[in-house]
Order: structure tokens, then C-alpha cells, then sequence
């Protein structure tokens, strides 16, 4: 009978040991299918590259983590966009590794089998067909049963001739106190770096530079300062870098300053209303009435005089 | 008494001189803010990012991104075609600045909160005296969003409060204390939606 307990118990145990490791630790794997496709034209064999930057809790994954990107609290497709396209600047800028990469097809599909949960960059990429350029964006896309998606795209014309880029420095944040002097920022052509330059005010935090070569422009901006997060926009020839200060409200996951006053707002920060309830638009004193006054009094006086003057000639004669 | 006169004559002649010296100082202001304005404007108007349509549900976050020009910081571009207006926006809020660009008073434009006081004068606020209902207003922010309005009211208040300055049946209010009746002039506007 104690034997028997024994044996069962033992076999218990060994059963528990060798199905711990695939009921416990293995992590569910899935499949994500992309369709590169426009207007009925199918890209085939364009080189797909996917980057695993956090989990399915957004929690940013190395070596993503020291980035300057904010992923908790967006709501909105657009910050998404932003979102990918500022990390995927950095990681091109960075040279990592994907996490995969596969072609698609004849019919413009790629996909990836048996990857792991969580949030997934998809880079974008530039496609010609037809005499046009196909710009595909970056995109993320949470990965947590099998999915399909299309990535977004714009049809451009060809590159003809010089281009003039532009790179605008915006700021987020309680005020410029806080900002550093200046901001170094790499310009990228097709993730070779082509020029480092510096932002501040002497330039109005702005460079343009002309161009007359085709290919992928980015910029990135390194030595971000503590307390701000970036989002890089593309915009036609403009690249938008706006400085965001985290909100330093641990329990408010939203990005935005911290002004206290207006937590109805997603991102919680509407300008604050001015400390005095009027508005003391500096016109307070009526200048051109004072003025008015002024002159009409003294003329009013000057024929006082004069009336004076002459009442005491007539006195005298 | 002719002494007097004499007096009182100085004395007029006086008030008369210092009268215009005011003037000539508040010509020289107004025309250094007025040059002061075009430079930031010429500026502003080679850097803004290509147009857009500006939409307020792109925006996850309400608070406008500032540009810092000429050691100010600018929320974005008002056009008033009517009187063939354009005048950058500060973002901050003081008086004592107030001659030389119209400022946010508070709010933001992606949630439809916006109000921008002005100053009184020649190719600044003075243009919402010849504005009339009906009038299409423009703000663009420093991304190139550019958000449309139309002139939906126009009052008239003896004195301006946060309470009376903020409506939220306007989606966009302009303000300015008009220097000969020491009136406000407040304009509401509403936005434009497109299909």
C-alpha cells in the first residue's frame, strides 16, 4: 500500500515535471500576414522587416527601451503612425537587427508563421511600378492571435530635379526654461548618415538643406534631453521633431505637461488659463484719449491766454 | 494779467508738445511692433510644414506645439483673407508683449477652446472692427494643420472676463479692447467641418 502511494505519487510528480515546461513557459505563437497591394497592383518581392518593440502591455522590450518614444496612453491611428515612423528612424538609424524579415509574394503577400506575442513595428518601405513611387508606411500592429493587415500607402510622383528639405524643431512643454540650448540632429539617406546638424535659436531651431538625389531621407535626434519624448513626422519635404515633456504624473499614463488644470482632456494639458481672470489686454490705459485730451487742453489754454493777453492790451490802451 | 497770459500761454503750448511727443512715441511703438511682426511672420510663413486640413480628432493630445522664434513661442499662424490679415501667434499670455503679436489667452485648437486677444492697432486686432459675420477665419498650427473658421458673432462688452471671453458654443474666440470706445470686441467663430 505504501509503495503503491509512493510509485503514484512519484509518477504524479514526473507528470507535472515534463508538462510543466510547455504548459507553463511556452508562449503562444501566431501568424501575421501583410498585403502590399494599391489600386490592384500586386509589389512582389519586396523585402518585408519586422521589429518585436514591446509586449502585448506595451512594455517596451530591449533594445528598444532607451528610445525616446512614449507607447502608453495613444489613442488615436495618427499618433500610431508618428509613433512607428519615429522609431523606425531611430532603428534604421541604428542599424538593428529584425526581428524577421520575409518577401512577398506574386500576389504582394507576405508571411510571418509562429511569432511570438506582442507589439510589432512593420518598417515601411519606398516600391516603383507603373512610372510611380508607392510610399508604405511604417506601421505597428499588436499581435496577439493570427492577423492580417494592409499596410497604408501614397502614391508619389517621380523625383524630379532639387528637392529643399526642411527640419522644424517643435517644443511640448510648461516653457522654454526647461528646454536645453540646442539639439543635435542626424540626417539619414538611406540609413547612411549624411550630416549631423545643431538646432537652437540663432537658426530658429530650424535647417533646410537642398538636394538633387533621390532616396530615403530621415532625420533622428540623439542626446534627446531628460524628461522629453520625441515624435519625428514626415510631412511632404518637412520633418517635424516635436519635444514632448512626459507627464509627470506616474498614475497618468498620457504624454502631455503637467499644468494640473485641465484633467478632462486626454494628454491633460490645455493651456493654462492666465492667474488673473481678466484678460488686462495692456491697453488698460486709453493712450490715444490721454492724448486727445492733452492737446485740446492746451490749445484750449493757449486761446485763454491769447484772450487774456488781449483783454489786458485793450485794458491799457 | 498779461503776465498771466503769458503763462497760461507757455503752459498751453506745453500740453500741446507733450501731447504729440506721446504721439510721436505710440507712431514709433506701433511701427517698430508692425516691422517687429513682419520680420517673425516672414519667418514663420518658410518654415510651416506643407498645409493639411486640419482635423481635431488626429490630435490625442490637446496641447499645441510651440515653435521658438525671435525668443517667443508660437502656436501657429492666423489669416483673416477679409482684411487680408496673417499674424503669427504667441503662445504664452502677457501684456506687456501684447503690442507686438496677438497671444493665446487659453485654450487649444484641437479642442475647440481657442481664444486670442489682440492689440488695438494698424496691422494688428484693429482688423476685427471690419470684420463681419459670415467671414472666414484661419488658424494654422506649427505642423501645417490648418483648421477653418467662420465668423458666427461678433459683440460688443464693457469689460472681458475668462467667464465672458469663453463660450463653448464658439469654437474659436478673437478679442480686442477697441482704444476709442474702450469696448471689447469679442468675435465667436465656429468651425468648418469637411466631408
Amino acid at each position: 500500500m505504501k509503495n503503491g502511494i509512493i510509485r503514484f505519487l512519484t509518477v504524479v510528480f514526473c507528470m507535472v515535471i515534463l508538462t510543466a515546461p510547455f504548459s507553463v513557459y511556452a508562449e503562444e505563437q501566431y501568424t501575421l500576414c501583410l498585403d502590399y497591394s494599391k489600386e490592384n497592383i500586386k509589389f512582389s518581392d519586396l523585402d518585408i522587416a519586422i521589429y518585436r518593440i514591446a509586449d502585448r502591455n506595451y512594455d517596451i522590450l530591449p533594445p528598444y527601451e532607451s528610445y525616446p518614444v512614449q507607447l502608453k496612453g495613444i489613442t488615436s491611428q495618427t499618433e500610431w503612425l508618428k509613433t512607428a515612423q519615429t522609431l523606425n528612424s531611430y532603428i534604421q538609424a541604428d542599424r538593428i537587427e529584425p526581428y524577421m524579415t520575409a518577401k512577398t509574394d506574386e500576389q504582394g503577400n507576405v508571411l510571418f508563421k509562429d511569432i511570438d506575442e506582442g507589439l510589432y513595428l512593420i518598417s515601411g518601405m519606398v516600391a516603383e511600378k507603373e512610372g510611380r513611387t508607392f510610399n508604405f508606411y511604417d506601421f505597428m500592429i499588436l499581435v496577439a492571435e493570427d492577423i492580417s493587415a494592409k499596410p497604408k500607402s501614397e502614391i508619389h510622383e517621380p523625383f524630379d530635379g532639387e528637392k529643399v528639405y526642411t527640419i522644424l524643431k517643435l517644443w511640448k512643454d510648461d516653457s522654454s526654461k526647461q528646454r536645453p540650448p540646442y539639439i543635435s540632429v542626424d540626417i539619414l539617406k538611406d540609413a547612411e548618415l549624411y550630416e549631423t546638424v545643431t538646432l537652437d535659436s540663432e537658426n530658429d531651431w530650424s535647417y533646410t538643406f537642398n538636394t538633387d538625389s533621390a532616396g530615403k531621407w530621415t532625420v533622428v535626434e540623439r542626446d534627446v534631453p531628460e524628461g522629453y519624448f520625441v515624435v519625428i513626422t514626415e510631412k511632404e519635404t518637412s520633418f517635424i521633431i516635436t519635444n514632448t515633456l512626459y507627464n509627470t504624473n506616474p498614475d497618468d499614463g498620457t504624454p502631455g505637461k503637467n499644468t494640473g488644470t485641465d484633467t478632462g482632456t486626454p494628454g491633460g494639458s490645455k493651456p493654462v488659463t492666465p492667474g488673473t481672470n481678466a484678460p488686462q489686454t495692456g491697453d488698460t490705459f486709453p493712450m490715444k484719449r490721454y492724448m486727445i485730451m492733452l492737446c485740446v487742453s492746451g490749445m484750449m489754454l493757449v486761446v485763454l491766454g491769447f484772450g487774456m493777453r488781449r483783454k489786458d492790451d485793450a485794458k491799457g490802451r | 494779467m498779461r503776465r498771466a497770459g503769458k503763462l497760461i500761454i507757455i503752459i498751453g503750448i506745453l500740453l500741446i508738445l507733450v501731447s504729440f511727443g506721446f504721439m510721436l512715441y505710440w507712431h514709433i511703438s506701433s511701427v517698430r511692433a508692425e516691422l517687429d511682426v513682419s520680420d517673425t511672420l516672414i519667418k514663420l510663413k518658410e518654415l510651416l510644414p506643407p498645409e493639411s486640413i486640419g482635423n481635431p480628432e488626429e490630435f490625442f493630445s490637446m496641447e499645441m506645439p510651440v515653435l521658438e522664434l525671435d525668443g517667443r513661442d508660437i502656436i501657429g499662424l492666423l489669416s483673416i483673407p477679409q482684411t487680408d490679415t496673417e499674424l503669427p501667434v504667441a503662445a504664452d499670455w502677457n501684456k506687456r508683449t501684447l503690442i507686438a503679436l496677438p497671444q493665446r489667452f487659453s485654450g487649444s485648437t484641437y479642442d475647440s477652446s481657442l481664444i486670442i486677444g489682440g492689440y488695438d492697432q494698424k496691422g494688428q486686432f484693429d482688423c476685427l472692427k471690419k470684420l463681419d459675420i459670415g467671414n472666414e477665419i484661419f488658424v494654422t498650427d506649427m505642423t501645417g494643420a490648418k483648421f477653418s473658421y467662420t465668423v458666427s458673432d461678433i459683440q460688443r462688452k464693457k469689460s472681458a472676463s475668462y467667464e465672458v471671453l469663453s463660450d463653448p458654443a464658439s469654437d474659436l474666440t478673437l478679442f480686442v479692447r477697441d482704444d476709442g470706445s474702450a469696448d471689447y470686441i469679442i468675435v465667436r467663430c465656429i468651425r468648418k467641418i469637411f466631408e
